[in-house]
């Protein structure tokens, strides 16, 4: 089962489109569902990712016009519980603690979130925390350098691997990441 | 249940039914018995005739009624398909072979042919006797079948095209009548029963504009030369080759299937005659009417089933 | 009101992020294309081309094309080749033309129709009918049955029928024919199709006749393929007979199958005779005839419709001839000969036209023509398809015929767009030497005009042929012939041609439109000229910046269709414009159309069309760049604002764009930068109050105040925090959103202030004001604003600004911006602004428990247990538990929400449990005190909690 994780697009206004390099990758029919971590921004994204998979699940980001994405959603797939949050809601920004507490609030193997605008994969009291970055590498306020990068996770029964897609430079950098559910 | 619930029927080897003179007609009575029933015999009965008929115009009214002219038996035979006595449950069938021959004068089996005063008719009649049927119920079935003549090739009439015109001569009421002139052919006046009558006609002008060209075929039918005498012309069908006022000098075909039943070869016997005419009629819209009449010889040049399509075809 | 005194437990371990490190891998599941890739590598040309593709579908087929071979790749054009005829066949088929004609050929007038098979009581009444039709037929039994004779006293003559009723008629005579053939009323059915056959030969309805035939031939159609799917069945016999019996089936069924045709040879009437062989030709092919067979029945039943002298049913029966011909053979020789025929009756049908040229009233000669146009277009299409040859001939005839325009347009209409170009010239001359009454020159130039639109002349020819065309076409004089005319052309101007000449058609049609203002008239042709020269012009930049380009949009007078135009001009620019444009004309002209809309706008544009609007002038504006030059850029925007003062989704997006461009500024090096940097965070400062939204109002200050933060514009930042904090109070408590429902903005507006608190954590107080200023001025903002009844909104809010306090009590923050000297390094530490801190904590901590009061109060025992629960874990988290108020309130808290347990999820209280375990684990190693106190309370918990249930 293949699950893509992206987010903090923020087209139009930070940037015209996804890095043409990930465009090509994403082809339509391969991927069975998309979790987004919010910013979305625009119903055209939207769109675009309705082409790619059927199956799409969006939390709501600062910038996402839509104010109907709910804050947080759990998503079950094979038997992985997942949590999706933006995480702009968290005091302090990216706290694990912070997002240890969500974690367990909602009950989820694993936890997606966003808003660092930088690829996360770490392991915290046996659970699983991802963060995908932002696929256009769009800018980040409060912080430089941002690599363009995006997560694509294929669940088997208690595994998961976590392919990360990071434009570097201007090469397509793919990293594995293996979890097992304990 | 009665013993005679049974069905039975008369089939012919030969899908089309047609046959010539002195082949085998060859079949079989087929039954089919729910249980097994018992008969006084079984009898097969082959028929052939030639029916006349004085029409009332000719002789009048009543000769007409008491005068008709005795028919012409040209086969008539019969077989015992089985003696008295018991039909099987279920199917069982009695095969027979008869020869088409015809022993008495005029010793010549006719194409079969309906007319209005004349027909030539084949059948054969199968009566199952069963005593014990005091419902009247008919044990009796007929199958009738066709005789034709075997094909022979055409003379060398059926290669003259005979070209026509017509004029204000052709017209009864020539001082009222519009100057016009239509001029045509006929591909022949001898031709096969299977093949359409072809030809062709060309309005050169007219004054008054036409509202349709139409094409009659007649038959003429004459029975007994004895006692009485009647000849009568009757129409088999018309068919209509242009609808209204149709451009000068365009060619239009002439094209008439002959219809199957209604026409035979042209027969002419001791007894009486059956011949075809065409009548080539031209209608006005001012209600005024030409015509112009051809006799015709219909012979047979080709088989029963014409191959293909050159019948309705060409 | 006796304070809570709080003390903020100092941070004493870590919390560990176990990263799991990735290995790189050249295999993943997107992979596939990677191999493409290097397969493309062997090919630099085609790696190339690889790299621009963006839309990976198309991608997929280009490669599929560069991974062959050049011969498969051969073989592949064959066989599309192969494919694409298929398709070209399709051209033949009728059926795709059927509804055409219905539409096209209407008519007012009453039409009547005969029948014996209908009637209009509900009873069915057409089988007695039928059995008075038999006792009638007996009496003549020895003349032959004539099928098509209903003198009897059956027929129905039906008058005054609206179009509508007589559709319906046919419609149940359809029905009735299947009906009757499904009932083995063979007979019956065969009748009902002579009297439709019949029927074909009333013209009394002119203007109508085409559908009437469409109708009738529908009719006749269902007839032929009931009687040939009938005789099929039964000449392929049953499944798993004996040869012997198969033979037998085969010849029972030709035998029928000669019947029918035997028994339709005997109609009287000609035109019904026809038309029924023609329906059952199909099954010609069961009487196992040969291809020259029936070729040579096809030129028989050619030569026998001559017979039919009215040239309009002879033309249509001659096209039911050919549609029944090219399903069977693919010979043409019968198509060829029908208009030898044809071009004989074709001086017959002007006759008729200059008959109506003397009385126009009734029926013009130019509608009459067109009556022809759906037959001759067919049969056309049909003679000339893949055969160059007889379209050549057909054109060779067309010019030695007189009143040749009806031809011509058919043969325009019909020729492949391949034949029409080869012989371009040759079709013009024929144009100009055309003096056809009812057919005009614009006629003829419309369907050349489209045909060399889509398949050009050769290039060496093209220009001189351009000319001479437009020679002609100005001659036009009526400005409705000549738009008409010049629409069809367009596309071939602006496909083929250099800009200069798709600029001198604009002008000359500036200059003709304008005569008389007729313009007036032709709004929608002038708009499909444009649109259609946009479609086919291959750069809309170098359009838009023609002299006759805007001057051109003058044209249309009337606003809506001005409007209507320069959204279909920026839609168009969005999907094909070049990724970015610098140009300074382009832009103007952008920012023209883009004026005229923002015009456009005012208190009555429906929400819809103002996001429309919007959304197009968004479009431009993220294309236009001027690369290095972020002066440009900015002065850009400067005129954007004044500009597209209507259009709040525009000043959003400026906004958002200054921003962006501070981001490219600080990547320039030197002390410009800066000053560039505040100049656009003033833009920003000053465009977002134009703004009619509050919330984007206040995530475009948050957004701008977080960049002027980064940017070390600490001013500027600390203006637009104070003028986000300000906002909230203006803040509805809901809004509607763009599918039209109310949405409440409690849920956004605590997300909002988190994600302030977050970004305050790292915000150095300002020396003017005190100490936490932002944070206070948000107590306060909140302990103001009117919540809804029992939210948890606020309590939540101040949970959440504990976290921040928090932070603010460590000695080193988690998170700080280069260059940036927040509050840790500000006061080192300092133990006044500790107790600072620990002051404004027991304050929060304070409205928290009023909240949680209120709520116990209004009986939200749940929310007030969740809340509690919250304010637990922080205590535990954050307070220093040896103080024993803080301690015992952190009891009370989790004995209250216990009370609760039923209203809770089952799983909220041992998760609290969970989390205060983990934390625990987290303490135990780095400070064994602190972890004692934990425990501590925990045995204070569970004591207590025994004690309240006991009670």
């Amino acid at each position: 089962m293949l699950v893509l994780v992206l987010g903090d697009l923020h087209i139009p206004h930070r940037c015209s489109s996804l890095p043409a390099k990930f465009k090509k990758l994403l082809v339509p029919g391969r991927i069975h569902h998309i979790l987004a971590t919010g910013n979305i921004c625009t119903k055209e994204s939207y769109d675009y990712l309705k082409s790619l998979a059927n199956d799409v699940h969006i939390v709501r980001g600062d910038f996402d016009e839509n104010l109907s994405y709910p804050e947080q959603k759990v998503v079950t797939v094979g038997q992985f519980r997942i949590g999706l949050c933006h995480g702009h809601q968290v005091v302090p920004r990216g706290d694990p603690e912070a997002l240890a507490l969500i974690q367990r609030q909602l009950d989820v193997d694993i936890l997606i979130t966003g808003h660092t605008y930088k690829f996360e994969a770490y392991e915290h009291g046996n659970k699983f925390y991802i963060n995908p970055g932002s696929a256009t590498g769009a800018f980040n306020p409060l912080d430089q350098n941002v690599v363009p990068s995006f997560v694509l996770m294929d669940i088997q029964s208690t595994t998961v691997v976590t392919y990360v897609y990071q434009l570097i430079g201007d090469e397509v950098k793919v990293e594995r990441i293996e979890y097992k559910k304990i | 249940m009665s013993g005679n619930a049974f069905n039975f029927e008369i089939k012919l080897k030969r899908e089309n039914k047609v046959y010539y003179e002195n082949e085998m007609l060859v079949g079989c009575v087929q039954f089919q018995c729910p249980t097994e029933t018992k008969h006084d015999g079984i009898l097969l009965t082959l028929d052939g005739v030639v029916n006349l008929q004085l029409s009332s115009k000719t002789v009048g009214l009543f000769d007409a009624f008491y005068n008709s002219v005795k028919p012409i038996t040209l086969l008539q035979n019969s077989l015992e398909l089985s003696a008295p006595g018991k039909l099987s449950a279920g199917n069982s069938e009695f095969h027979f072979e008869l020869p088409l021959v015809c022993k008495k004068e005029p010793r010549r089996l006719y194409e079969t042919y309906h007319g209005v005063f004349i027909s030539i008719n084949y059948q054969l009649k199968c009566d199952v006797n069963v005593k014990r049927n005091f419902l009247g119920k008919s044990l009796q079935k007929v199958q009738q079948f066709c005789i034709q003549y075997k094909p022979v090739p055409l003379g060398d009439e059926a290669t003259k095209s005979v070209p026509f015109s017509l004029t204000m001569s052709n017209a009864k009421e020539r001082v009222t009548m519009p100057r016009f002139l239509i001029t045509g052919r006929l591909d022949s006046l001898e031709s096969c029963v299977t093949t359409p009558i072809t030809g062709s006609l060309t309005v050169q002008h007219t004054e008054a504009p036409i509202k349709s060209i139409e094409l009659q075929l007649v038959r003429v039918e004459t029975c007994g030369c004895d006692e009485g005498y009647s000849k009568d012309a009757t129409e088999v069908q018309t068919i209509q080759i242009a609808d209204g006022n149709v451009i000068p000098k365009l060619e239009i075909p002439i094209y008439m299937v002959l219809p199957r039943l209604f026409t035979c070869p042209t027969l002419l016997t001791k007894n009486f005659k059956i011949e075809f005419e065409l009548n080539l009629v031209v209608l006005f819209k001012e209600e005024h009417t030409v015509s112009e009449n051809f006799k015709i010889v219909l012979k047979r040049a080709s088989g029963p089933l014409p191959s293909k399509i050159t019948t309705a075809g060409r | 009101m006796a304070s809570l005194e709080w003390f903020c437990a100092p941070r004493c371990y870590q919390v560990a992020k176990n990263h799991l490190h990735g290995q790189p891998t050249k295999e993943h599941p997107l992979k596939q294309l990677t191999v493409n890739v290097t397969v493309a590598d062997k090919n630099p040309l085609s790696l190339a081309l690889a790299l621009e593709g963006t839309d990976p579908l198309s991608k997929f087929a280009r490669q599929d094309q560069e991974l062959n071979d050049p011969l498969t790749q051969m073989s592949s054009e064959f066989s599309k080749r192969g494919n694409a005829s298929e398709p070209e066949d399709n051209t033949l088929n009728w059926s795709t033309r059927r509804l055409g004609i219905l539409n096209r050929f209407t008519t007012n007038e009453k039409l009547s129709l005969s029948t014996s098979f209908l009637c209009t009581s509900s009873t069915e009444g057409g089988g007695e009918n039928f059995k008075a039709q038999t006792v009638v037929a007996d009496k003549v039994k020895y003349r032959l049955e004539q099928l098509d004779n209903f003198d009897d006293g059956s027929m129905r003559h039906m008058m005054d029928l609206t179009q509508q009723e007589y559709i319906q008629r046919f419609d149940q005579l359809k029905q009735e024919l299947i009906q009757s053939w499904h009932n083995d009323q063979r007979v019956k059915a065969l009748k009902i199709a002579i009297q439709c056959a019949k029927m074909l030969s009333d013209t009394s309805v002119l203007q109508f006749y085409p559908s009437q035939y469409i109708l009738i031939t529908d009719i006749l159609d269902v007839f032929g393929k009931l009687v040939y799917e009938r005789l099929r069945i039964k000449a392929e016999g049953a499944p798993g007979a004996s040869a012997a019996l198969l033979q037998r089936e085969r010849e029972a069924a030709r035998d029928t199958c000669q019947n029918w045709f035997y028994k339709i040879a005997s109609i009287r009437e000609l035109l019904p005779r026809l038309y029924l062989e023609m329906a059952i030709f199909k099954c010609y092919e069961l009487l196992a005839a040969t291809q020259k067979e029936i070729e040579q029945v096809l030129l028989r039943l050619t030569s026998q419709l001559r017979g039919i002298a009215d040239p309009l049913v002879s033309s249509y029966a001659r096209c039911y001839l050919v549609r029944v011909g090219v399903t069977v053979t693919r010979s043409k020789v019968y198509i060829r000969d029908n208009f030898t025929d044809l071009f004989t009756i074709y001086p017959q049908i002007f006759r008729i036209v200059a008959r109506y040229n003397l009385h126009p009233e009734t029926f013009t000669a130019g509608a009459y023509l067109q009556l022809y146009s759906p037959a001759f277009d067919y049969m056309l299409q049909c003679l000339m398809h893949e055969s160059d040859l007889y379209a050549q001939e057909m054109l060779k005839e067309c010019k030695q015929l007189k009143n040749n325009g009806a031809i011509l347009l058919s043969i325009l209409n019909s020729s492949k767009g391949e034949f029409v170009a080869a012989h371009a010239h040759e079709f013009l001359e024929l144009i100009n030497n055309s003096d056809t009454p009812g057919i005009s020159k614009s006629q003829l130039l419309r369907p050349l005009g489209s045909c060399v639109s889509s398949c050009a002349p050769l290039q060496e020819q093209r220009l001189a042929f351009l000319n001479a065309a437009f020679q002609t076409i100005n001659t036009l004089t009526d400005p409705n012939e000549y738009i008409n005319c010049v629409e069809t052309w367009a596309p071939f101007v602006a496909q083929y041609f250099t800009i200069h000449e798709v600029n001198r058609l604009l002008g000359e049609l500036n200059t003709r439109m304008c005569l008389g203002k007729a313009y007036e008239k032709h709004y929608g042709q002038l708009q499909s000229i444009l649109t259609r020269i946009m479609q086919n012009y291959r750069s809309i930049e170098l359009l838009l910046i023609q002299p006759h380009f805007l001057p051109y949009l003058d044209l249309f007078h009337k606003e809506s269709v001005r409007v209507e135009m320069c959204k279909s001009i920026l839609s168009y620019y969005r999907q094909n414009s070049e990724e970015r444009t610098s140009d300074a004309v382009v832009t103007n002209a952008l920012m023209y159309l883009g004026k005229i809309l923002n015009d456009s706008v005012n208190a009555l544009t429906v929400e819809d069309e103002r996001r429309q609007i919007s959304q197009l002038i968004n479009g431009f504006i993220n294309k236009v760049h001027f690369g290095k030059d972020l002066e440009q850029q900015l002065s850009f925007y400067v005129e954007g604002r004044g500009t597209f003062s209507n259009l709040d989704a525009v000043y959003v997006t400026l906004v958002h764009a200054a921003l962006k461009l501070t981001m490219q500024a600080s990547n320039r090096q030197g002390a410009k930068s800066l000053g560039f940097i505040k100049a656009c965070i003033a833009y920003c400062f000053i465009t977002i109050p134009s703004i009619t939204s509050v919330r984007q109002k206040m995530d475009l200050y948050l957004l701008c105040g977080q960049l002027a933060l980064r940017h070390l514009c600490l001013g500027q930042a600390d203006a637009c925090f104070e003028a986000a904090l300000q906002l909230i109070d203006e803040l509805p408590a809901s809004t509607v959103d763009f599918e039209g429902k109310p949405r409440c903005l409690e849920r956004y507006l605590v997300a909002y202030l988190c994600n302030m608190l977050a970004t305050l954590i790292v915000v150095p107080d300002s020396p003017e004001q005190g100490v936490l200023y932002f944070l206070r001025l948000l107590l306060d903002i909140v302990g103001r604003r009117a919540f809804k009844a029992n939210s948890s909104a606020p309590a939540i809010i101040y949970l959440h600004v504990l976290d921040m306090l928090y932070v603010q009590s460590m000695e080193k923050f988690p998170y700080h911006i280069d260059g940036v000297v927040s509050n840790d390094a500000l006061y080192g530490h300092d133990p006044k602004f500790l107790a600072e801190v620990n002051n404004l904590c027991g304050q929060v901590v304070e409205a928290i428990l009023l909240q949680l009061k209120a709520l116990g109060a209004a009986q939200q025992q749940r929310t007030q247990a969740q809340l509690s629960m919250e304010l637990f874990m922080r205590i535990v988290r954050y307070a220093d538990l040896e103080r024993e108020p803080l301690c015992a309130l952190a009891v009370k808290l989790w004995v209250l929400a216990n009370k609760a347990q039923a209203q809770l999820d089952s799983e909220t209280i041992p998760q609290t449990l969970c989390s205060v375990e983990h934390f625990y684990k987290l303490v135990k190693d780095s400070s064994p005190k602190r972890a004692q106190t934990i425990a501590k309370l925990l045995l204070r918990m569970r004591d207590s909690q025994k004690a309240a249930t006991n009670s």
